[in-house]
């Protein structure tokens, strides 16, 4: 686990194409066809939306289709190749977006998404995915 | 409306009768001179008897003429004076405007009671102190002298008057009084005119604000701006704010969008409103509101109510506009409302009987929780840590951090402005250059792909001098929210959201600061090293600005999920960080400490604060320090401040 520069280089070039490409998929799916995005995650996957811990990727589907018909307007995207990965001999990245989701009857709101991501086979699968407004906090 | 007639709307002086409503300004560009802007008269054809008024109900089909909208200003002096005639728009000519000229031409009658306007203009007043000027003035007038928006236009000192008798008064003084310090006679030039125009400038902005706030009743969460014209306090300051200027709306609306996007009640009554556009864009800002009166205003289509649909209202008053007059029927009016807000169940005071509405599943959005840390003893590992590396991150000197970061560490940030809030926000300073948002970030694809490997700081010694070249923090542990995103034995990830302010910022109220902070960790000797560190800035919510850095506590935005605090709400007081002493923590020293940190000082040419810390963080290893120092100092890493005696 000592990468070199040019190793860390192309790891994080490699983490950034990812995440854009990533980031695309999943609001558009997330958006326009949210049963689809199942294939997007992992069998065991994670997810924590806004303090409600949901595991196993059925049941973060069943949570995603029960949230109201939204629209995601992304401000930023960043990426990091993880160096210790998060399933053995796989290359992980974390990726972390901030933007706007609109869900038609509220005000749009700010939120802040990470989520990270893991190479099985030659597919990036979501390990985990990590999502928060930004509001007062839980007091 | 137990009241007579407010004054302030009666008339224009002799000239004009008490219907005459005070004049709105299309010009938005702040000017004082009437010349360049019309003034706009809200006119009433049909006028009808007073005693007509308190049977009226909203005012459809009683006895009136077509178009007639005499219900506003009851108790006028004389039905006659609303007869003008309804396109009666009329230029001021000139500075000051000859006004008993217009009148007289469009053939007004004149009034003697009701409030009329009168701008008063002081040639070289520029010489004295507005309040010198004033209080000459003020000596040889009645205790009820009230100059309103006193301003200089070039020398000349102009202000205006609300009381006839005052401004008669103000005119015999012309030529009497000499100037101090000179022997010439102030000269003064009373004319009739429009109300006073008030520039939107900071200052009554914020005078604005503070009646609003004053208004505002936070229990209810309800606005109460009506009859804003003749409030008592801005009057007191001079000022005469009719929201049916649109520049005044418009301020009114955007201090309600940054201080009060939680409001649910409105109140814009009796402020002759002919036009709801300035209230267009706080819609989509004020989500909440289900309650609006809009009664004894000037708007005269129902249309006109297109520009508020968005409100989903539960309330509404209408009472007392003209709009109200162009249905045949109550029922034709009930749906043409309904059309716009279809969730009414109470108009013009009266219940309206609920909406048909079809069996719809409506999702909602669950309620937030609070921190998620998967266990208790993955609670103690990330609290423990993260009081530990802000209590570091939030002093002056962030180098003692190298010890969390792993020897390969990635760090990077982007920041943003907030996507939800569309009004001004505060600018994001230092951060942006080293913003690596994969979105914004412009050029080819191999620039960019430059620009984001630059912007990846990687290496444990990399990381921390950036973290040391960022602006100082001090961030607020009560607003952290913790989420432990990743666990397995070789793998720690978790994410922290909360509040911070920059401590270095000068500004009056620094802005505070929204951020988002990942880290990702790898189990080591007594802790976790950070391989991943990624922040995400921007700037705070002005709900969470409210909320940031009270101590725990209800607060009115508090939500109900209070169930769990977090460890990390625990007060701070009790992380004291050790590195930030004060003059008392080194009298307190043993003196053979005292005396190391004063030759650490004299030969590192740093301040005794600073060559505390560094002793200290070495383990009072006098040459352990100097080494230290060495390093950090060819790096170039020991802030200025560590040289300021």
């Amino acid at each position: 686990m000592a990468p070199t520069e040019p190793e860390l280089k192309e790891k994080s070039e490699q983490a950034s194409q990812a995440a854009k490409q990533f980031s695309q998929i999943f609001y558009e799916y997330f958006d326009k066809k949210r049963h689809a995005i199942k294939n997007l995650y992992l069998d065991s996957a994670t997810m924590i939306w806004n303090g409600h811990a949901v595991s196993g990727k059925d049941e973060i589907v069943k949570f995603l289709e029960d949230l109201p018909t939204a629209e995601h307007t992304l401000t930023s995207l960043d990426s990091h190749p993880l160096i210790e990965p998060v399933v053995t001999d796989q290359t992980s990245i974390m990726v972390t977006v901030f933007g706007k989701v609109d869900y038609r009857d509220s005000k749009p709101k700010s939120f802040y998404q990470t989520f990270i991501l893991t190479s099985q086979g030659n597919v990036w699968k979501i390990v985990s995915d990590t999502f928060r407004f930004l509001e007062t906090g839980p007091s | 409306m137990q009241r007579g007639p407010p004054s302030i709307t009666s008339g224009r002086g002799g000239s004009r009768g008490g219907g005459s409503s005070f004049s709105i300004t299309t010009g938005r560009d702040g000017s004082r001179s009437f010349g360049e802007h019309d003034d706009r008269w809200v006119s009433q054809r049909g006028g009808m008897k007073k005693n007509n008024y308190k049977s009226y109900g909203r005012g459809r089909g009683r006895g009136r003429g077509r178009g007639g909208q005499s219900y506003h200003n009851p108790g006028g002096p004389d039905p006659r004076s609303r007869l003008v005639d309804d396109e009666g728009d009329i230029m001021m000519g000139g500075d000051g405007g000859s006004y008993p000229g217009a009148a007289a031409r469009l053939g007004l009658p004149v009034s003697k009671s009701g409030r009329s306007w009168y701008k008063v203009s002081i040639p070289h007043a520029k010489k004295m102190e507005k309040a010198t000027l004033l209080a000459l003035l003020g000596n040889h007038l009645p205790a009820t002298f009230r100059p309103f928006q006193f301003c200089y236009e070039n020398e000349m000192g102009v202000f205006h008057v609300d009381d006839r008798d005052v401004a008669e008064l103000i005119r015999s003084l012309s030529g009497t009084i000499t100037m101090p310090d000179s022997n010439l006679k102030i000269m003064i030039s009373v004319k009739q005119s429009g109300p006073p125009y008030a520039t939107m400038n900071e200052e009554n902005i914020q005078k604005l604000q503070i009646v609003m706030s004053q208004r505002y009743d936070p229990s209810v969460k309800v606005l109460d701006l009506s009859r804003l014209y003749e409030d008592k306090n801005l009057q007191q300051e001079g000022l005469y704010l009719a929201l049916n200027r649109e520049h005044i709306l418009n301020a009114v609306n955007k201090i309600i969008q940054e201080h009060i996007p939680e409001l649910v009640g409105l109140n814009l009554s009796h402020n002759r409103l002919l036009s709801l556009s300035s209230l267009q864009d706080l819609v989509n800002k004020t989500a909440n509101v289900t309650s609006l009166d809009l009664s004894y205003n000037q708007i005269r289509d129902v249309s006109e109510l297109d520009k508020v649909k968005g409100w989903q209202l539960l309330e509404l008053v209408l009472d007392r506009n003209p709009l109200c007059d162009h249905f045949k029927d109550n029922s034709s009016y009930v749906s043409a409302i309904r059309k716009r807000f279809p969730k009414v169940i109470k108009l013009d005071g009266k219940d309206l009987p609920p909406p048909i509405t079809f069996d719809v599943e409506k999702a909602v959005i669950p309620v937030s929780k609070g921190s998620h840390f998967v266990n208790g003893e993955i609670q103690d590992l990330v609290v423990k840590f993260l009081k530990e590396f802000y209590t570091i991150y939030d002093t002056d000197n962030r180098q003692p951090l190298i010890d969390a970061y792993h020897e390969h560490a990635i760090f990077s940030l982007t920041c943003n402005f907030n996507p939800a809030m569309e009004y001004r926000q505060p600018n994001l300073g230092d951060y942006l250059k080293l913003s690596r948002n994969a979105l914004k970030i412009p050029g080819s694809e191999t620039e960019v792909a430059r620009r984001m490997d630059q912007l990846l700081k990687r290496g444990r010694l990399v990381v921390v001098a950036q973290l040391t070249a960022l602006p100082k923090t001090t961030h607020d542990a009560n607003s952290f929210v913790v989420d432990v995103n990743f666990v397995s034995n070789t793998l720690l990830s978790f994410s922290v959201n909360g509040l911070f302010k920059e401590s270095d910022n000068k500004a009056d109220k620094p802005p505070i600061r929204a951020f988002n902070r990942c880290f990702v960790a790898v189990p080591a000797q007594g802790g976790v090293l950070l391989i991943s560190d990624m922040l995400t800035i921007t700037n705070a919510t002005s709900e969470q600005t409210q909320a940031a850095f009270k101590s725990t506590g209800p607060t009115p935005s508090s939500s109900p999920v209070s169930s769990n605090p977090p460890a990390l709400t625990s007060p701070s007081t009790s992380v004291t960080p050790a590195v930030a002493p004060d003059m008392s923590t080194l009298e307190n020293l043993p003196a053979d400490r005292q005396q190391m940190v004063l030759s650490f000082s004299q030969q590192s040419g740093m301040n005794p604060m600073f060559s505390f810390r560094c002793l200290e963080d070495c383990a009072w290893d006098y040459s352990k320090a100097a080494e230290a120092f060495t390093n950090l100092s060819a790096q170039g890493k020991i802030p200025p401040e560590a040289f300021q005696k």
